[in-house]
């Protein structure tokens, strides 16, 4: 499996002040102080041209972060909704590919909140410790490429793909096959629970945010 | 796929951002009102809780709810509560925890205890932080053990206490450990080392 690491680049002060005045909202200026914050950005590989942006704040504990979406010029705030990808992808700037799709759909459902709970693509339900709240690394990261055989991908005649693949489904191990139309929609065609071996475990697909 | 490796800071942005984006971080009003109300009707049964509530509402600690993708509390700033909640978000014990210790670090700071800033030495930044934080987990577990006081089969606070991370705290204030003792737990579960004196 080919792994495209995620780079982030730290925004240096000027740009950071850029960005800053970009998101920040007078309603909210506490959140939004370029002393006790930072600003990091990185490609998507779905993307041509819209970057992910993060913008952490240091001044709690614990600290906090806001994701956005940029062409540089216009910020959208991943709020949970599927709005601002909605947006996004209507520009026209996605490009699903077979070796991207993947990582497609771990950033959808980093972004947006599903009506049936927390979900995430699992690389490999034999590998991992049982996940629960306590534990689950929830500062995401993408896993690019589709090598491990636990993922089956097929193109569909319009470009879109379905997707069959581990999934964690709101605290159960599943089965889904999962449609991504040619615009970014997702849809979960169907789900079976999955019964591991005892004592395997499950594990989350590589959901790490390098720093 | 987009030629990330050739992509630089400086290419980024333009010269201005001048086709901005509104921003609104704000979560639906009505949303928020019937949250809190639920949240403040779930901490009723402690007195601590009930205190700090009632600190918050006569100092005019403000809080903010915003949109997000998870549910947290944060006080980044003197009296400043934010709460993150997503749009599946319902009151909760473990976000009423949450609020209930970002009131307590709100009165913290009203009372001059507010968080270092980068001009300490690391030593006493960690330290500073350990010991404001202590005190908002041993004020969580307090309101967790007279809420059970209160309800022996109430479940949600302890487990939600449990998922935060605070159950060994909360035995040691079982316990009636001392407050040396309990620096000790909160440094063993953050993994800080510690110094003795």
């Amino acid at each position: 499996m080919y792994v495209l690491p995620m780079k982030w680049q730290l925004l240096d002060k000027p740009k950071l002040t850029t960005f800053i005045d970009s998101v920040k909202t007078s309603g909210e200026a506490a959140l939004f102080n370029p002393v006790s914050s930072e600003g990091k950005l990185t490609p998507l590989p779905f993307y041509n041209n819209v970057l992910l942006y993060r913008l952490t704040s240091f001044a709690s504990m614990p600290v906090f972060s806001l994701h956005f979406l940029s062409d540089g010029q216009r910020f959208f705030y991943l709020d949970g909704t599927i709005t601002p990808l909605s947006t996004i992808n209507a520009m026209g700037d996605l490009h699903l590919t077979a070796s991207n799709v993947i990582a497609y759909l771990n950033f959808y459902f980093f972004a947006v909140i599903q009506d049936a709970g927390e979900m995430f693509l699992v690389q490999d339900p034999g590998e991992y410790p049982f996940q629960d709240q306590s534990n689950f690394d929830v500062t995401p990261g993408f896993a690019f490429g589709h090598g491990t055989p636990k993922y089956e991908i097929s193109e569909e005649s319009d470009g879109g793909f379905v997707v069959d693949t581990p999934l964690f489904m709101d605290g159960t191990m599943v089965r889904a096959q999962i449609r991504i139309d040619p615009n970014g929609r997702v849809h979960i065609l169907s789900q079976r629970i999955m019964v591991g071996d005892a004592g395997t475990g499950l594990t989350s697909v590589a959901l790490i945010y390098p720093d | 796929m987009s030629d990330e490796g050739n992509k630089t800071l400086q290419d980024t942005f333009g010269d201005k951002t001048a086709d901005k984006v509104a921003q609104n971080y704000a979560a639906d009003s009505d949303l928020s009102k019937t949250l809190l109300a639920d949240l403040r009707a779930l901490l009723q049964p402690s007195a601590t809780a009930r205190r700090l509530l009632q600190m918050g509402d006569e100092q005019g600690v403000p809080i903010k709810f915003l949109r997000g993708r998870e549910e947290a509390v944060y006080v980044p700033e003197n009296k400043w509560i934010f709460m993150s909640i997503t749009p599946r978000t319902r009151a909760n014990a473990r976000l009423a925890l949450l609020y209930a210790g970002a009131l307590r670090e709100a009165e913290q700071n009203l009372l001059g205890f507010s968080r270092p800033g980068t001009e300490v030495d690391d030593d006493t930044w960690v330290t500073q932080n350990a010991v404001k934080n202590l005190d908002i987990i041993r004020n969580m577990c307090i309101i967790v053990r007279e809420i059970v006081e209160q309800n022996q089969s109430d479940s949600d606070f302890l487990d939600s206490l449990r998922v935060l991370g605070h159950d060994e705290i909360y035995k040691g204030l079982i316990n009636k450990s001392s407050d040396a003792d309990l620096l000790k737990l909160y440094a063993k579960k953050e993994q800080l080392e510690t110094k003795e004196g």
